[in-house]
């Protein structure tokens, strides 16, 4: 009888502890803080992040920063669910689209208070929009992004092609020149995020803003011809793989396979590694063409990363200064250096060691084509398939809708979203 | 015992002394069982419960439940709606999405698994069922696919596929044929996810339906040879009856788990082109996590809990019958 | 109805010994032969070989006329009743007799009448609607038969029919199949590992051992005059007797065998037939010198006990270990000196098989006395029969 006893004392017992061991953890330590932060860069550009992150660890031996590599594209889900049951990272680098929603949801830290009016006046000023939600700061940016036109000068002179295409029509001629024996003018991605620059040099957009709340304007005339200005010059693109589009884009364009690709700067590095790009001084870099009647309009779709904190953390002094940290000067200018990417500070440009880094200069030079995307809280969803925005350029592309059919399904899909239905 | 108690009556039993006396002779069984229960409730019947009462709310992405982080204090701000999520779904009312083609493409995703595991499945048991050199070597390959976790053999097809740079066009294109639009033709893609759940399920099936046949006793070939029976005769009257019960509840097993697949499609096509892979089970996903609709993701996996319940009672009706076959 | 012949017929699988040596055998028309010996004797692959279940490596096989080694099974007319019945699960009883018929295409009026008559001349009548599983273990052993039986086939194979039956069945059954090849007057060809059936259904018995036919003869033959060691301790229940003995020749003519060695030792003088064989005055006795080493064999009804302490040449005495109480007769172990156990008996040590009367009891001394007209003799090294 003692002995069954024992045996079931022990099982509730051990029962108990792994119960407890699951919720329990962090209780109220005198030791070093560890602040958790899920990074989302790509294994190229994640380098310099991990030597940063070591520096600062050295700078605040009472601070250990728990880095965890996140991929980009499950982030948001993972941040968003973690958010909810208490276990998100005290910090995660987030795509700009995502700082309203997350800030309107109240998974975010307020920062205001962090941030002195001279640091504030420091950032530029749309990365800086996207990271404020109601007034107040809810983000710091890291980097700023928009799409440039990628080319290939080689290709491009010996096809009698001097300058990059200033106009849509130079693309179109280009192009037409570029597509032959089995090559390519360009290569697309295929994906609603890489259709904007000619949604919006058209005249077309997503959202009037003006209006509350948003409306649709995907499907206004500028949005659609865009749209068919697309279709049209697909024809000298390789075919499309909706699910590996971007991959083999980018690839494409690497192997010398497509003359252009309209990109982000994030791809610079990558871009490099490329068979085509052995002499690196090969890439060049202009901005995405216009359409001569519309004339030189902001037509490149700004994006970018921001620095955020979880309403939950429980340190955020530390997991301020982390922030902080990562996004001041010198570590902008180290990441900029590293990665060619652009910093979102004014005195990160004006910096002597940023003298050599001629990519970001030639970026920054292109910094007026970037449009802002519409800052709502359901930003972050504009792309994902809710809005229907990817399966009707799908049937678009196609030929299952024409145009204007599409562009109305997915005006559609963006009224559900911010009726928030 | 045998003290001089005469006739007296032990006291009657009340139901408290029942009570007590039945714990005191249970209470053993019932401490080594606490855990399970314990653990089932928390792990299974919490979820359950909670996710059938999501399916009658609008919880979303933007009126999330912020319970978990009570430190946070922020109180829920997602509503009762009864059934709008079912009747959404059922009158279609989603302008992104035919739920319709959904519920087609979801039986085509059953059938032609079902059909092609079975008929290929089949095929190799037969064909490993003779003796053959290097059977063992045969048996063991086939144990691969099986052994590859589903995520994996997505990827790897997902290469294949790979419009302009898989295996497969590349292939075609070798041999002076046109390359198959894998993700932006819906029956292509269709196809794709189709070959990678067949590829990944034909190991269970010729392994069951081998074990079926190898129990098939060998005098009765033998029997049916002296009876006058031809090879074809002998596999329609002896190795298909005989077959039938295994097969048949393999198929229904079969139907669960196709059903219940994920994995290879939302990393295959994602669904795609413009939902014309989904099932059922691939797109719930994508509205309850990606799209963060958590009431209508919900009321999704209530429909699919309903569906599932229907097809394991069917299930469990095939197993009592074929307890008493033969 | 056939004959069927083996004409120097191997079987080998792969390049191990062969499981059948030059078999040689002809089954007569309408013939009861019963093909026995222990397991992996070869029997039941000579059984499979007629069945065309087997492939035969060397020789040939005649059923009737025709050389069968190419024919199909089917196309041998021939018919074969399984170890396990092996009665198809998902048919009728109905099904499973009709089967073959409806293969053959015969009109289904026909294939009726067919099955009723077999059925009743099995009892069967009233399963006919049934299931296999719903039958019990005879009524299925006759479903099998009578599934041989509606092919009317010129020869008629079985494999252990009785083997799954328990043993009151066994009996039964027994005489239910001996009664089926008198009214068929089918050749019939019967496997078993069991003496007994042999022994009460065959017309003629083959033994077979390790591929090899030992003997084939009638029952009585084989009972009485085995060709050597093995069919003489296989044939029998319970089995012969052995003893290793050595001949010693007496002056006056006569002959004696000295059993057991030293204090142990006892002697038989040898009379009639037995005597002839020692002596070597019956044809094919080979070596009849003294002190020749032999084995002799006893069957244990040629025991019967004596009540004197013996001396008079034919007598044996021993302790006894067991009785066993038969009602109409008592089986009893005796400790005998130079007892010799052949592999093949059924029985290990020496019995004897006294009236039902006597009364002995385990650890007595016993005289047995020995009709030494009845002994038999084998060569030691040939185990072949001294006649």
């Amino acid at each position: 009888m003692n002995k069954r006893f024992f045996i079931a004392i022990g099982a509730l017992a051990s029962l108990l502890v792994m119960v407890l061991s699951g919720c329990g953890g962090s209780g109220g330590s005198s030791g070093p803080v560890t602040i958790k932060y899920w990074y989302t860069e790509g294994a190229q550009e994640a380098v310099v992040i991990t030597q940063l992150i070591s520096k600062f660890e050295q700078q605040n031996p009472n601070i250990k920063v728990d880095a965890q590599l996140v991929d980009f594209a499950s982030a948001h889900d993972k941040f968003a669910t973690a958010a909810q049951n208490g276990t998100a990272p005290d910090v995660l680098r987030a795509d700009v689209g995502w700082n309203t929603e997350f800030a309107a949801n109240k998974y975010l830290y307020d920062i205001t208070k962090y941030v002195s009016a001279s640091d504030k006046s420091d950032y530029l000023q749309a990365p800086l929009a996207y990271a404020t939600y109601q007034g107040k700061l809810y983000g710091l940016p890291q980097v700023t992004d928009f799409l440039v036109l990628y080319y290939n000068k080689k290709v491009l002179s010996s096809a009698g092609i001097t300058a990059a295409p200033k106009t849509w029509s130079d693309f179109d001629a280009a192009n037409k020149k570029l597509t032959t024996g089995g090559k390519f003018g360009w290569a697309w991605e295929g994906s609603s995020y890489f259709s904007q620059p000619f949604i919006f040099s058209f005249g077309g957009g997503l959202f009037d803003t003006s209006t509350n709340p948003p409306t649709p304007i995907i499907n206004n005339a500028g949005s659609v011809a865009g749209l068919n200005f697309l279709k049209q010059e697909l024809a000298y693109a390789p075919k499309i793989d909706f699910q590996n589009g971007y991959t083999n884009a980018v690839k494409a364009f690497q192997t010398g396979q497509a003359a252009m690709l309209m990109n982000g700067p994030w791809e610079y590095t990558n871009i490099l590694t490329g068979s085509a790009f052995s002499d690196p001084t090969n890439l060049g870099v202009a901005a995405v063409p216009m359409d001569q009647a519309t004339g030189d309009v902001a037509r490149s779709p700004a994006g970018g990363q921001n620095y955020i904190m979880y309403a939950g953390t429980k340190h955020p002094d530390e997991a301020y200064k982390f922030m902080s940290f990562m996004s001041s000067e010198a570590s902008q200018v180290a990441i900029a250096n590293a990665n060619k990417t652009l910093p979102t500070r004014q005195s990160a440009y004006n910096d002597s060691a940023m003298a050599s880094n001629t990519a970001v200069k030639s970026f920054a030079a292109l910094l007026p084509t970037q449009k802002a995307r519409p800052v709502i809280p359901q930003g972050g969803q504009i792309y994902a398939t809710v809005t229907g925005f990817d399966p009707n350029l799908q049937k678009f592309l196609t030929g299952q809708e024409d145009a204007q059919t599409a562009a109305n399904n997915i005006a559609d899909g963006f009224k559900k979203l911010v009726a928030g239905s | 015992m045998a003290t001089v108690t005469g006739t007296m009556m032990p006291p009657p039993m009340t139901r408290v002394t029942r009570m007590r006396r039945y714990l005191r002779s249970k209470w053993f069984a019932y401490a080594c069982i606490t855990p399970i229960v314990v653990a089932t409730a928390v792990l299974i019947y919490y979820p359950l419960i909670v996710g059938i009462y999501y399916s009658f709310t609008n919880a979303s992405g933007t009126n999330p439940n912020n319970v978990g982080i009570p430190f946070l204090n922020i109180p829920s701000t997602f509503k009762f709606v009864g059934l709008k999520n079912f009747f959404d779904i059922f009158a279609n009312t989603d302008p992104t999405v035919d739920v319709r083609l959904i519920f087609l493409q979801t039986l085509e995703w059953i059938f032609f698994n079902a059909v092609l595991h079975f008929s290929i499945g089949l095929g190799l048991a037969l064909l490993l069922n003779r003796k053959i050199r290097f059977r063992g070597v045969y048996r063991a390959l086939l144990i691969v696919p099986w052994a590859t976790p589903q995520f994996v053999a997505a990827f790897g097809w997902r290469f294949l596929f790979n419009g302009d740079y898989g295996f497969i066009n590349l292939l075609l294109e070798r041999l002076h044929l046109a390359p198959i639009d894998w993700t932006g033709q819906p029956s292509a893609a269709m196809a794709a996810v189709i070959i990678c759940n067949v590829w990944l399920g034909i190991p269970f099936m010729t392994i069951t339906l081998l074990g079926g046949l190898q129990s098939i006793p060998n005098e009765l070939y033998e029997v049916a040879e002296l009876d006058g029976a031809n090879g074809w005769q002998r596999f329609q009257n002896v190795t298909l009856p005989l077959l039938r019960p295994t097969a048949v509840l393999v198929t229904m097993l079969d139907v669960i788990w196709t059903f219940n697949v994920f994995a290879i499609i939302f990393l295959i096509t994602g669904g795609g082109p413009y939902h014309r892979s989904d099932t059922f089970v691939s797109y719930a996903f994508q509205v309850a996590i990606i799209n963060q609709k958590y009431g209508l993701g919900a009321a999704y996996g209530v429909i699919i809990l309903l569906i599932l319940v229907v097809f394991v009672m069917i299930y469990s009706r095939l197993l009592r019958a074929n307890e008493q076959v033969y | 109805m056939a004959d069927v012949r083996f004409q120097h017929v191997y079987k080998r699988y792969g390049e191990n010994a062969p499981v059948i040596t030059d078999l040689n055998l002809e089954i007569e028309d309408h013939e009861f032969l019963v093909l026995v010996g222990p397991s992996g004797c070869g029997k039941s692959t000579a059984l499979r070989m007629i069945a065309g279940l087997e492939d035969i490596s060397e020789g040939e096989l005649f059923i009737g006329e025709r050389i069968v080694n190419d024919v199909a099974p089917k196309d041998r007319d021939i018919a074969m009743v399984f170890q396990n019945y092996a009665l198809y699960p998902h048919m009728t009883v109905f099904d499973n007799m009709a089967f073959a018929l409806k293969l053959r295409h015969t009109p289904a009026e026909e294939v009726g009448q067919r099955v009723e008559r077999a059925a009743q001349m099995l009892g069967i009548t009233p399963y006919l609607k049934r299931k296999p599983r719903e039958l019990s273990g005879g009524q299925r052993q006759r479903v099998a038969l009578g599934r041989a039986l509606v092919r009317d086939p010129q020869v008629f194979l079985l494999d252990e029919p009785l083997s799954n039956l328990d043993a009151k069945l066994r009996v039964q059954t027994r005489a239910e199949i001996s009664r089926l090849h008198q009214a068929t007057g089918t050749t019939f060809v019967y496997v078993t590992h069991d003496q007994v059936e042999a022994m009460t259904m065959g017309d003629r018995i083959a033994v077979l051992n390790a591929g090899l036919i030992q003997q084939l003869g009638t029952p009585q033959d084989l009972y009485d005059n085995p060709s050597n060691l093995f069919v003489a301790g296989f044939i029998g229940s319970p089995s012969m007797d052995f003893f290793e003995v050595k001949l010693h020749r007496k002056g006056d003519g006569h002959a004696e065998i000295i059993i057991g060695q030293g204090d142990e030792q006892q002697r038989l003088t040898l009379t009639g037939h037995a005597a002839d064989v020692a002596t070597g005055q019956a044809p094919g006795a080979g070596d009849t010198s003294d002190g020749r080493p032999l084995i002799v064999g006893i069957r244990p009804e040629d025991f019967t006990l004596n009540g004197a302490s013996g001396g008079d040449g034919q007598t044996i005495s021993g302790v006894v270990d067991v009785v066993e109480h038969l009602g109409n007769e008592q089986l009893v172990y005796v400790r005998l000196p130079g007892a010799y156990v052949p592999e093949a008996a059924e029985t290990k040590g020496s019995t004897a098989r006294l009236g039902p009367s006597e009364k002995v009891s385990p650890g007595d001394r016993i005289s047995l006395h020995v009709d030494t007209s009845r002994l038999h003799f084998f060569d030691p090294s040939t185990t072949k029969s001294l006649v």
